[in-house]
């Protein structure tokens, strides 16, 4: 009796426990064929929307008007950018949370709560499967822009995008924890989502420049980090003036330690709450 | 703590409120609080197969999340396998397995062994190890051959085996079964409550707290027995103590056409009858007098009823069973 693991034994076998989690996320998400269609299909969807988009508002893929406001001229690469980028934000702050409710609806959370394994490595697993498959639509989309469109992204810039990507997600995940928290106790949160969601992108410059925006809601942008890695990557491809390149990166890094901590604590505070109040698993 | 205690509980205490949230909040002022574990004191021992038996309602999945740690309490304290729920929850997830009684504990779109080998991961089972146990534990239940079958194909039988396969991945020491044979048919029963004695129980020294409301298997199967009503233990002793436990010999159950508080008072005054108890449920009106020796009242018995003019719609005379300890000490049935 009274027998445990030492806690390098517990990091190995949780290390391990990432691998199964993705490779039961992936299992569940093919047995569902219409799933396999959707993700072919939607890279072509919102890139042409985006270009046809474009073509009809101002005729070409480039506009005068729009290098005013963008200092860019290039107004399907601005936006196509925004949008890749743009695909990590809701998978990013929402999978998690969007990954919790599920298994509430299936009747299986509490079976995967009273685990040993910690719920930081429950949520690593998750938040790799939402993150490759974010990664997937996103680099689609940008292979389909290079090879259909006008537009050329097919060189070793993209690394370093990737690189800002990557710097913008962890500053994301601190926010899925903390919605994450929300759903553990008040539960339906879809609407709740897809409000944040639409608030996020039309403040934030996913499709426009801030300059465009009312001072008070381009004031608000500041506090999203998305704004700082879209001007970072956008100063770094030449698509306008933004300001310091590395200032940018600098408050990433902030904002990356800032929301995981606040999320994380949120979270635990929430979880320790639905615990007390008896709602784990329920609906 | 004692050498052989595997589960305990001090004063443990889970309170809900129903009008919690904000907006049930502002319309009810006052707190409506349901106490669903009120004040439990119980130590269990070590390969002890022990039954919580009580109706619907009366806390007994409450207590079993307590020492699960999917709920925390309000009041007191509780260990298990020698770990507190709350300063070590992570040594006790190691040292139990838990099936709940809800069928949707596991995932539908995966087969039997894909869900077992997630789990076992999840238990931290080593990960070199996790296909072996896997197939072990499915040729012990019988299910091997059906190792690749969707869960969502799967008879409700064989999917509670297979949540009980899920618990026994890490090997714990502690086993939690929340209602385990519900919605299975008699003889699916039999052999399920058969696995859990002699295999898990008798052969694999496990510990087992059982909750059920079917008071047969609770006989059968355990070695003691609480009854929980209303949050509380009301009685804890073996099977055949707390049958011992009612004084009189043999119960004559009656169905009437109608039953008075008059008709009540007479028949109690009868020799030899100790106690008559009105247990009306859903229309049937349904009277239980408790007596030494049914054959030598029965006509007096009916006698009164007649004067009574109520009809005698069914009667039959019985021993003692846990349900009619349940009901003498509680005043309500299992099923209420």
């Amino acid at each position: 009796m009274n027998s445990c693991i030492s806690t390098s034994q517990r990091f190995l076998r949780e290390l391990h426990t990432v691998r199964f989690i993705l490779r039961k996320e992936f299992k569940l998400w093919k047995r569902y064929p219409s799933r396999i269609l959707f993700i072919i299909i939607m890279p072509f969807l919102s890139i042409l929307t985006l270009y046809f988009q474009g073509m009809g508002l101002v005729g070409s893929t480039s506009s005068a008007e729009f290098e005013s406001f963008a200092g860019t001229q290039d107004y399907l690469l601005f936006i196509i950018i925004g949008s890749a980028v743009f695909i990590f934000v809701s998978t990013a702050i929402w999978g998690v949370g969007n990954s919790i409710r599920r298994e509430q609806m299936m009747g299986t959370l509490e079976s995967i709560w009273v685990t040993p394994t910690s719920k930081l490595t429950i949520f690593v697993g998750v938040a790799l499967f939402d993150g490759l498959f974010s990664s997937y639509v996103a680099f689609m989309q940008l292979l389909i822009s290079s090879l259909v469109l006008p537009v050329d992204f097919l060189d070793l810039r993209i690394f370093v995008v990737i690189g800002i990507a990557f710097l913008l997600i962890f500053s994301l995940y601190g926010l899925g924890f903390f919605f994450t928290g929300f759903v553990l106790i008040y539960k339906e949160l879809e609407d709740f989502t897809n409000m944040i969601t639409s608030a996020i992108k039309m403040i934030s410059p996913v499709s426009y420049p801030l300059s465009v925006l009312p001072a008070p809601i381009a004031f608000l942008a500041l506090f999203i980090p998305l704004t700082y890695a879209l001007q970072a990557i956008r100063e770094f491809l030449g698509l306008g003036e933004y300001g310091s390149f590395y200032q940018y990166l600098g408050l990433l890094l902030l904002f990356d330690l800032i929301f995981l901590v606040v999320g994380s604590l949120f979270f635990r505070y929430a979880e320790k709450s639905a615990k007390r109040r008896g709602v784990i698993a329920t609906h | 703590m004692g050498e052989d205690i595997a589960i305990r509980a001090d004063d443990l205490t889970k309170v809900f409120c129903r009008n919690d949230g904000l907006f049930n909040r502002m319309k009810h002022r006052e707190k409506i609080e349901i106490r669903a574990v009120d004040g439990v004191d119980l130590e269990i021992r070590e390969r002890e197969l022990f039954g919580l038996l009580g109706p619907n309602g009366a806390g007994k999945t409450s207590f079993i999340k307590l020492l699960s740690t999917l709920l925390l309490p309000d009041k007191g304290t509780a260990s298990v396998n020698g770990w507190d729920i709350e300063k070590n929850s992570f040594e006790v997830r190691m040292s139990i397995g838990l099936t709940l009684s809800s069928e949707r504990q596991l995932y539908w779109k995966l087969s039997a062994q894909e869900n077992l080998e997630y789990f076992a991961s999840l238990y931290l089972v080593k990960s070199d190890e996790i296909r072996q146990r896997v197939e072990e534990i499915l040729e012990v239940m019988g299910l091997i051959d059906q190792r690749d079958m969707l869960i969502e194909n799967f008879s409700s039988g064989n999917r509670q085996k297979v949540a009980l396969c899920r618990a026994l991945l890490n090997d714990p020491p502690i086993l939690f079964l929340d209602e385990p044979t519900i919605g299975l048919d008699p003889s699916f029963s039999k052999s399920f409550r058969t696995i859990i004695k002699n295999r898990i129980n008798r052969k694999e020294n496990k510990t087992i707290l059982l909750t059920t409301h079917y008071m047969e298997e609770a006989d059968q199967l355990c070695d003691r027995i609480a009854f929980i009503n209303e949050g509380k233990i009301v009685a804890l002793d073996t099977p055949r103590n707390l049958k011992k436990s009612i004084d009189e010999k043999e119960i004559i159950t009656l169905e009437l056409s109608k039953i008075t508080d008059g008709m009540i008072s007479e028949l109690k005054k009868l020799e030899p009858i100790h106690d008559v108890e009105n247990i009306t449920s859903e229309g049937s009106n349904i009277l239980k007098v408790y007596t030494d020796s049914a054959s030598s009242c029965i006509q007096d018995v009916f006698a009164t009823l007649i004067s009574n003019r109520s009809q005698v719609i069914s009667y039959r005379t019985s021993k003692p069973t846990l349900e009619d300890v349940f009901i003498k000490i509680t005043g309500c049935g299992l099923d209420e």
